[in-house]
């Protein structure tokens, strides 16, 4: 369920494992790959091949089938959702969906836009609560199958890994922007160096502000001969950093500072 | 407990005053450690509930003209199982150097001296 607190994002790690696992083997059987790329968001949504149905209706592509919606936020993949329903979509990468048949789980992105959701005419009364390893449409029984428009299972396998690989290096380019214009632009004279900064692209959220504003703290008041030797020591650490801050993190919410 | 907690530890323990409040690059003069390696261990005693920490108040590093500190320090429990393990360390080390500490053998039982002697 989403409560997402401290027993939720203990089992993310694990579920993220096995959602890769799976995104990689729902690739082999994916017919249709699309993703749509949001401020922040990245949708990437798969028809099982077997199952999918395709007709064009008043310039409209309609697509029904089993259907796997992969959802790519700034803390990583998450689960897809899905309903009985159709999805039809205008443009290649642009999608529209039925808002009485499709619902997404959004509760483990922390910070997700509500404009997305709309925009894609979701409604929150319909969020699911599950969010599991992922979720997938069901067609329509009476759904009509053209498996022979589509050119097979070597294209979607193609397909399905290409949006894995664009939609993680979108989200990979746009958080290391993030984190230099958060962290560099606001950091004290000195300045430390820049490498500093991408070191924090790779800590958890919660952590990131806190070790660069001690990071600058520290450096701002090493003595100039020794600054240079600090800065090796935070890079050097970095791997330490890393694990040790994901391994807090999952374990229990980061205790607070008191100021 | 790595030598490297324990000297974190350590130069917590054993300021003068024992709230003191240390801030990092204090904690890396007195551990002897850097201070990128010390912000690893300060997490994980954080997060186990040994140590409490503050962000100095802006207005005051202000007016000293140099970023927020900051401060770390051991709570009660803290402060007493930091004792504890570093008392356990300490008896470990010294029963790991009386193992290592080079023995007389007793001359009675040394068969080179036996066969010599006879």
């Amino acid at each position: 369920m989403i409560g997402r607190s401290g027993a939720g994002t203990g089992r993310r790690s694990a579920s993220r494992i096995r959602f890769l696992i799976g995104a990689f083997l729902t690739s082999l059987i994916a017919g249709v790959v699309t993703f749509a790329v949001a401020d922040n968001v990245i949708l990437v949504s798969t028809y099982e091949l077997s199952t999918v149905t395709v007709w064009e209706d008043d310039g409209w592509e309609h697509y029904q089938g089993t259907h796997v919606v992969w959802v790519v936020g700034e803390s990583g993949w998450v689960a897809g959702e899905g309903g009985r329903g159709t999805h039809f979509w205008m443009l290649p990468g642009i999608g529209y969906a039925s808002p009485s048949t499709v619902k997404l789980g959004w509760g483990s992105i922390p910070g997700f836009p509500r404009e997305f959701a709309e925009s894609f005419n979701f409604t929150y009364d319909e969020i699911s609560e599950e969010i599991s390893f992922f979720t997938i449409y069901h067609g329509s029984e009476a759904g009509r199958y053209e498996i022979g428009r589509l050119d097979g299972a070597s294209r979607g396998l193609a397909a399905g890994l290409l949006a894995l690989v664009v939609g993680l290096s979108v989200l990979l380019i746009r958080r290391v922007r993030w984190v230099l214009r958060a962290c560099y632009s606001g950091a004290p004279e000195p300045r430390p160096a820049r490498y500093l900064a991408l070191v924090s692209v790779f800590l958890p959220e919660r952590e990131q502000q806190q070790w660069w504003r001690e990071l600058c703290s520290t450096l701002a008041e090493s003595p100039h001969r020794d600054r240079r030797r600090h800065s090796w020591s935070y890079l050097g650490a970095a791997p330490a950093l890393i694990l040790t801050s994901w391994c807090v993190c999952r374990a229990r919410p980061a205790r607070q500072t008191e100021r | 407990m790595t030598l490297q907690t324990r000297a974190v530890l350590g130069a917590l323990l054993e300021h003068e005053q024992p709230d003191a409040e240390l801030y990092g690059l204090q904690i890396a003069h007195a551990s002897g450690l850097p201070p990128g390696t010390i912000y690893p261990i300060l997490q994980r005693l954080r997060a186990a509930g040994w140590v409490v920490d503050r962000w100095e108040d802006p207005d005051c590093s202000q007016a000293q003209g140099r970023p927020p500190r900051r401060y770390y320090r051991l709570n009660m429990e803290g402060r007493a199982r930091a004792v504890h393990a570093l008392q356990r360390a300490g008896r470990d080390l010294s029963g790991l150097a009386r193992l290592l500490a080079p023995q007389p053998r007793p001359a009675s039982v040394d068969p080179l001296l036996q066969d010599g002697r006879a």
